[in-house]
């Protein structure tokens, strides 16, 4: 579904992600784990042409090249990135917040469709419908923000540190969630630091050491792996 | 059932109202100028603090709704006051002679000016909206003085002198509907998609573009808009002054819009309108202070800001300005509106009173 193929992000000088190649493929969970500073987040930012890429590199979403695209025209190929730090609009309701994320769909049936499955997710944004954005708790403010990706109506999930600053009960909740949209045909690519919640729920995984893939593999493959427990999962 | 109906019936009786209140205004305006309560001068200074009010507004879409910093609306202004005051001075003078034709031209020189301004918006936004950050700020800043200093050096525009003989053509009546067609142009905007589109920016340029917002289309297109509301509202100025030279539109004119915005309270056109009503006004209300009136409007301002810093009337909008679904009370907490907040004031007022009643003893 998506392949990546010599990805480089460059800053100024400094090499943020290194000629990296990889896939996912359709319905799967794929995360990529590493430190910080690895590239994780510079690597979702040019799949969704919020950084510029280089010039070898190719982006392929569904026999699509991304890299000459704008953010919005990827979005409309649904291609869809939460982006870190939830990044929720504050003085918007929970309900408005939503509809912001059905922004590319015109079709008023599909975004009811889409806003009942989003409430059946997270059955916690229903009961906060017309509060702000704002006053949201932070495990709240991250089912908002991938609530409102999958608003879009696209196909494949790009999350960005969905753990972020949350207590381990949230981070559970949230993770349950990424698993029940798998089984309703989503295609996720995960970048994560909690590396163990990330490898339990992935079927494939890639570890980003200073923007280059050390190692690839089936996640509980890398999950039993030597050099991961030791840097990672503190094991 | 019933009682949803109810409450429909509630919410359209009250946008009937504020509609209502829009001729009831006019009419009683215009009957205190007939008998001579309000006087010409005072009439003057509503007419100006009309045209400050839809300066404010412009500024209040690109600043409030879109999160974008302007810091020259006095040069579109100044654009759509010179433009339209050499039409109507030097191109249509001729075709000028009853009402009509001369009416009819000050429209068509109204919107070439406010058209001219909005191009020249557009020529600035397109390489500025594309960064994010503060350089609109820096650009506008720049481009309002640059156009000042045009304004000095070419002859047509009567360079230093400026143009003086302008009719006086921008009569109350005028400036009363140009307001309210700017409001229900700029509510209208708000309320599209690419409103809410200006308001996603606002709130998280980053989340925006994820939700597949065009962000540099969107913006261009609201500071677009803006700079042409901000040209009529200059051309109503130049033909309400009968002159103009290029020392009106300096940055004490933006930095006088920005204040009539922040203090009225930013992010809402009700509340910028009425922050240019009062602050236009104020000025001449403390004017037998003599000196000290700048003192005193500088020590209110100040007050103002310590006290409300989302502005006097906050983010609320009001009657035929308020659109949508109705405000939830988390919604009116953080619009932080004068009223909203007084009454909540009154409401834990009460609340501890009765608190201090109930525990008075243990408390003493």
């Amino acid at each position: 579904m998506l392949e990546v193929k010599n990805l480089v992000v460059n800053y100024g000088s400094i090499k943020g992600v290194d000629d990296i190649s990889f896939h996912v493929d359709e319905g799967e969970i794929v995360t990529l784990i590493g430190a910080n500073g690895a590239g994780k987040t510079s690597t979702l930012r040019a799949l969704s042409g919020l950084n510029k890429v280089g010039t070898m590199t190719s982006i392929k979403f569904m026999g699509e090249e991304l890299t000459k695209m704008t953010p919005h025209q990827i979005v409309a190929k649904g291609l869809n990135h939460v982006p870190e730090g939830r990044r929720i609009f504050y003085s918007m309701t929970v309900k408005e917040n939503l509809l912001m994320g059905a922004w590319t769909d015109k079709d008023a049936a599909t975004i009811k469709k889409n806003m009942e499955r989003a409430y059946t997710l997270f059955p916690r944004l229903k009961e906060r419908e017309s509060q702000i954005g704002g006053t949201l708790s932070g495990g709240e403010q991250q089912m908002l923000a991938v609530a409102r990706a999958l608003m879009t109506g696209g196909k494949m999930l790009l999350l960005d540190e969905p753990s972020m600053g949350l207590a381990p009960i949230v981070v559970r909740g949230i993770f349950d969630i990424i698993q029940e949209l798998q089984k309703e045909g989503m295609t996720i690519l995960l970048v994560e630091q909690n590396a163990n919640m990330a490898l339990s729920i992935a079927n494939r995984a890639y570890v980003l050491e200073t923007g280059k893939i050390s190692l690839e593999g089936p996640a509980a493959e890398i999950k039993a792996n030597d050099q991961v427990r030791k840097a990672y999962l503190g094991a | 059932m019933g009682k949803t109906k109810a409450v429909q019936l509630q919410k359209d009786k009250k946008s009937y109202v504020s509609y209502i209140m829009i001729p009831v205004l006019f009419v009683v305006i215009q009957i205190l100028y007939r008998t001579e309560i309000l006087n010409s001068y005072w009439y003057q200074i509503l007419q100006l603090a009309c045209i400050n009010g839809i300066v404010a507004m412009s500024l209040n879409l690109i600043n409030g709704m879109t999160g974008q910093f302007s810091l020259g609306q006095a040069g579109f202004m100044s654009v759509g006051a010179y433009t339209s005051a050499m039409l109507t001075k030097l191109v249509f003078q001729s075709a000028m002679g009853n009402p009509f034709a001369s009416y009819g031209l000050f429209f068509l020189a109204l919107l070439i000016g406010a058209a001219v301004a909005a191009f020249i918006g557009f020529l600035i936004g397109i390489p500025s909206l594309r960064l994010k950050g503060d350089y609109l700020a820096i650009i506008t800043l720049g481009f309002s003085e640059i156009i000042r200093v045009l304004w000095r050096v070419f002859p047509f525009s009567g360079r230093a002198k400026g143009l003086n003989g302008i009719q006086k053509l921008s009569t109350f009546p005028i400036i009363f509907v140009a307001v309210i067609i700017v409001m229900i142009l700029l509510r209208n905007f708000t309320k599209s998609r690419y409103g809410r589109g200006c308001i996603a920016i606002r709130e998280n340029e980053l989340a925006a573009e994820t939700m597949g917002i065009n962000t540099t289309k969107a913006k261009i297109k609201s500071f677009v808009f803006s700079a042409f509301i901000a040209g009529l509202g200059g051309g109503l100025y130049a033909h309400l002054m009968m002159f103009i030279n290029p020392e009106m539109f300096s940055q004490v004119k933006s930095t006088d819009m920005l204040l009539f915005l922040y203090a009225g309270g930013v992010g809402s056109y009700s509340s910028a309108l009425l922050g240019a009503l009062i602050f236009t006004m104020l000025p001449e209300f403390l004017r037998f202070m003599g000196e000290w009136r700048l003192v005193i409007y500088a020590l209110i301002l100040i007050i103002i800001m310590l006290n409300r810093p989302k502005g006097i009337f906050g983010k609320h909008e009001f009657g035929f300005m308020r659109f949508g679904d109705k405000e939830s009370a988390h919604q009116k907490a953080d619009n932080g509106g004068l009223i909203s907040s007084f009454v909540e004031r009154r409401k834990a007022k009460k609340l501890a009173q009765a608190g201090e009643n109930n525990g008075g003893a243990g408390k003493q």
